[in-house]
Formats: C-alpha cells, structure tokens, sequence
C-alpha cells in the first residue's frame, strides 16, 4: 500500500473498516432494495449484516432487535409479510442503514 | 478478504462424503487458538500509535496433504499435487494456521520480543493488529515482525499504520532495501 497516493487510505481490517490516516473506524451497511419485502426472516436477515464486534452501533442496532422481539411477540411466521405499523418502523429503520456510513469512531477519546 | 493481495482464494468442501465418510469426519479439527476478535480490537485501540499487517501462512508440510486428479481423464494415472498454503475448508486449517504462527513466535521470542508479542496476544487469523505508546516505538515492531517471518521463508505483509512517522520511516527503509514497490 503506497500511503502517498492513498492520502485517505482506507482498509479493512477484520471485516472492519479502518481510515488508518484519520484513525477513524466505520462501520458501513447497505440498506436493502426499496421493495424488500418485510418478512420476520429478511428483517433477521438483513439486521445481521451489521458486523458489531466492538459494539460501536449497539445503539442503532438495539432498536432493530426489540423489533424483531416485537415480531415473535405478535406470532408472525418466518416468510409472512409484515403488515402492522412494525412494517413502518422496519422500514425507517432500513432507510437509515445508509447513514450508518456516516458515523466515524476516533480511536482516543483524550487529548492528543 | 484481503482484496490487495488475494484475488481467488480456493475453498475446499473436505466435508464432501465419500462412501459415507469425509475428510473432515476422520481428521482433529484440533482446538481453537486464535485470540478473541474482541480482545484484539481492543488492543488495536488501545494507544495511539496503531500498527496493521498480515502474514502470509505457508505450511510446510504439503507433502501430508495431496491431491489426486486426473481432470476426467479415467484412463491415465492421475496426477499428484500438494498444497503450498493452508487448505481452507479443512476443519483443522484455522488451528494449523494459528498453530504455525503461534509457535514460531514462541520459539523466537527472546530475539523478537515485541512481534512475538503481537502474534501471540493480538493476531487473528492472518490479521496482526496491535497498537504502541508514541511513534519511536512504532518502527521496531516493523523490524522484528519482517525477521520473524523471514525466518520462516514467510511474509508480514500489508504494514500500515495510523501515524504518518512509523509509514515514512517504513518506505525510506523499504525504499533503502530497494523493496518499495510491490507492498
């Protein structure tokens, strides 16, 4: 890696994505396609993709889990689509994936 | 996957049955040995200076582990081949790797306390992650972790780290040993 053409050189390292220059972890995700249909197994599917070793995203991610809790509560099976206002807040939740690019974790909260 | 320095990486289905029996079903798969991916991070972000590189895993026992093929020939006799690397899909790979690299460090731990440190604490896989106090203390790791490997005719490859000092130091000398390009 030639770190003098690659000023913002970013790697992934263990499935997480580093920006060594700026020190910076992120954790990015892709929102799935706009007709996903909302099942309780693509939900769990999708939801899984955020890879959270560290637990950095824990906050977005929680939201996601007492969702799917919400499901099983509400006796949904696996492939049926989900048709109450969870279907919405599902949705949101998806759309908002996007923005988890955007969240930047600095090594060293102190001084330096 | 390093998409830098591995464009194919072959996976083998050694859970394939074979008169009901696979490779896997009569092999150790052994124990586990790699570190905890947690307790790495941690010690990634642990101090200033990060340091990143990954080795490249050679087994040296090929000549244990061979192939038959004969790519649908049936009437000559197959040919022989043996592996290079570790064979990923074997239940044992991901001890054989660790293993390897394990005790390598172990044995050259006094000449090479610092890397050694780092492969045995704060490796996982083929990954070594680490992190040191300030700068100065970021280029010898460099050093020991290119001897310790090169004692194995093995490779630390893909050295990067957050300070721009330890990568300018790294190049100049890369550069000095003529080894600049090609990392």
């Amino acid at each position: 890696m030639n770190i003098r053409d690659n000023k913002d050189a970013v790697m992934t390292t263990l499935r997480l994505q580093w920006k060594s220059t700026e020190d910076i972890l992120a954790v990015p995700a892709t929102p799935p396609p706009l007709d996903y249909s909302i099942t309780k197994r693509n939900a769990l599917k999708k939801i899984a993709t955020v890879f959270n070793p560290l637990g950095l995203v824990t906050p977005f991610i929680v939201q996601a889990k007492t969702m799917l809790q919400e499901l099983w509560n509400r006796g949904y099976d696996w492939v049926e689509e989900i048709q109450d206002k969870v279907a919405n807040r599902s949705q949101l939740w998806f759309l908002q994936l996007s923005s988890l690019a955007y969240v930047k974790i600095p090594c060293c909260l102190q001084n330096q | 996957m390093s998409k830098s320095t591995t464009k194919v990486r072959i996976v083998f289905d050694c859970s394939a049955k074979c008169n009901g029996i696979s490779l896997n079903d009569v092999i150790h798969a052994g124990r586990k040995l790699q570190r905890e991916l947690f307790d790495v991070l941690i010690r990634f972000r642990h101090n200033l200076v990060a340091l990143v590189c990954d080795i490249q895993i050679e087994a040296e026992d090929g000549p244990l582990f061979q192939i038959l093929w004969r790519d649908g020939e049936t009437d000559r006799n197959p040919d022989v081949y043996k592996f290079s690397r570790v064979v990923f899909g074997k239940n044992s790979a991901p001890m054989q790797a660790q293993f390897v690299a394990q005790e390598h460090a172990r044995r050259h731990r006094p000449d090479y306390p610092l890397a050694a440190e780092t492969v045995l604490q704060s490796t996982y896989m083929d990954n070594s992650l680490d992190s040191v106090e300030e700068d100065e203390k970021g280029i010898e790791p460099y050093h020991q972790h290119k001897s310790l490997w090169a004692k194995a005719g093995m490779h630390a490859r893909k050295w990067v780290s957050n300070s721009a000092k330890v990568m300018a130091s790294k190049l100049e000398e890369d550069r000095a040993r003529g080894e600049h390009k090609g990392q």
